[in-house]
């Protein structure tokens, strides 16, 4: 009895902000190893933070292929932008400066 | 032996892509505004825009020509799947006389193609209608029974501005 109260009275003296609540936990000098391992266990949160951050790349990524800068013509692609109207235009155009007529005057007999 | 013939109207696919082989027998002079067509030069297109003077230097006042022009280059050398386009056609013109003596059948336009029938049938030597697009000399002078081939010249017109955009 007298050793019981001897080995509650030195520890309190040895650690004396432990409330009483942790009267029955014996604590020694290894309870600093709990401590190290809250440590790691926020490093886990972190890694698992910046793994959580790692698709955001990726999502940007996927946006970037959506957006797509042209409209695709046969093995011709144009910004969405191009006035389609002029383009028709010159394509027109071309086809007029190739019609350049050679012309044959032809008579015949009746 | 290979003879190369240097007759223009071989040279310029005339005969052979137009016309079989003929030998000619009429004399014809064509004019632009007093210039003289030759075969093979070339006419700006602003200055064929009215018709030619076409005078005939043959037969006589009791003979009679018809005179075609087409176009076998459409809708352009490369791949003329247009071939021919009548330019315009002239019936019943007599010798030693000038187109303006003749029956006008399909009207001179050379800028402003337009596709359709544009020939008159009745009278005159033609027996069947025609149109523009994709006319053949060879089958319209052989449905209407013309007589042989007697003259032929041709020529380039071009754009003053044909150089191509890049």
């Amino acid at each position: 009895m007298v050793m019981m109260a001897s080995s509650s009275s030195t520890i309190q003296s040895v650690y004396p902000r432990v409330s009483g609540a942790n009267f029955h936990v014996p604590l020694s000098p290894h309870s600093l190893v709990p401590i190290y391992n809250n440590s790691h266990s926020f490093s886990k949160l972190r890694n698992s933070i910046h793994l959580a951050a790692a698709p955001l790349p990726k999502a940007s990524a996927g946006n970037g292929g959506l957006t797509d800068d042209g409209v695709s013509l046969g093995t011709m692609k144009l910004p969405l932008d191009n006035d389609l109207q002029r383009f028709a235009s010159l394509l027109f155009q071309e086809i007029i400066y190739t019609d350049e007529p050679c012309l044959i005057l032809l008579l015949c007999q009746q | 032996m290979n003879m190369i013939s240097s007759d223009p109207l071989v040279i310029g696919r005339v005969i052979g892509d137009v016309v079989d082989h003929f030998t000619p027998t009429v004399k014809i002079t064509v004019s632009y505004n007093n210039k003289q067509v030759y075969n093979g030069h070339e006419f700006f297109l602003s200055s064929v825009t009215t018709k030619p003077q076409v005078q005939i230097h043959g037969g006589d006042m009791r003979s009679f020509f018809t005179l075609v022009m087409t176009d076998p280059d459409v809708p352009g050398p490369s791949d003329p799947y247009l071939r021919e386009h009548l330019h315009w056609m002239v019936t019943d013109i007599p010798g030693t006389t000038d187109a303006t003596f003749g029956n006008e059948v399909v009207e001179y336009e050379i800028l402003r193609p337009n596709i359709g029938i544009h020939s008159r049938s009745e009278g005159g030597v033609m027996k069947t209608a025609t149109t523009r697009v994709l006319f053949n000399s060879r089958s319209f002078a052989e449905e209407n029974e013309l007589g042989p081939l007697v003259a032929a010249v041709f020529f380039n017109a071009q754009r003053e501005t044909a150089a191509r955009r890049h």
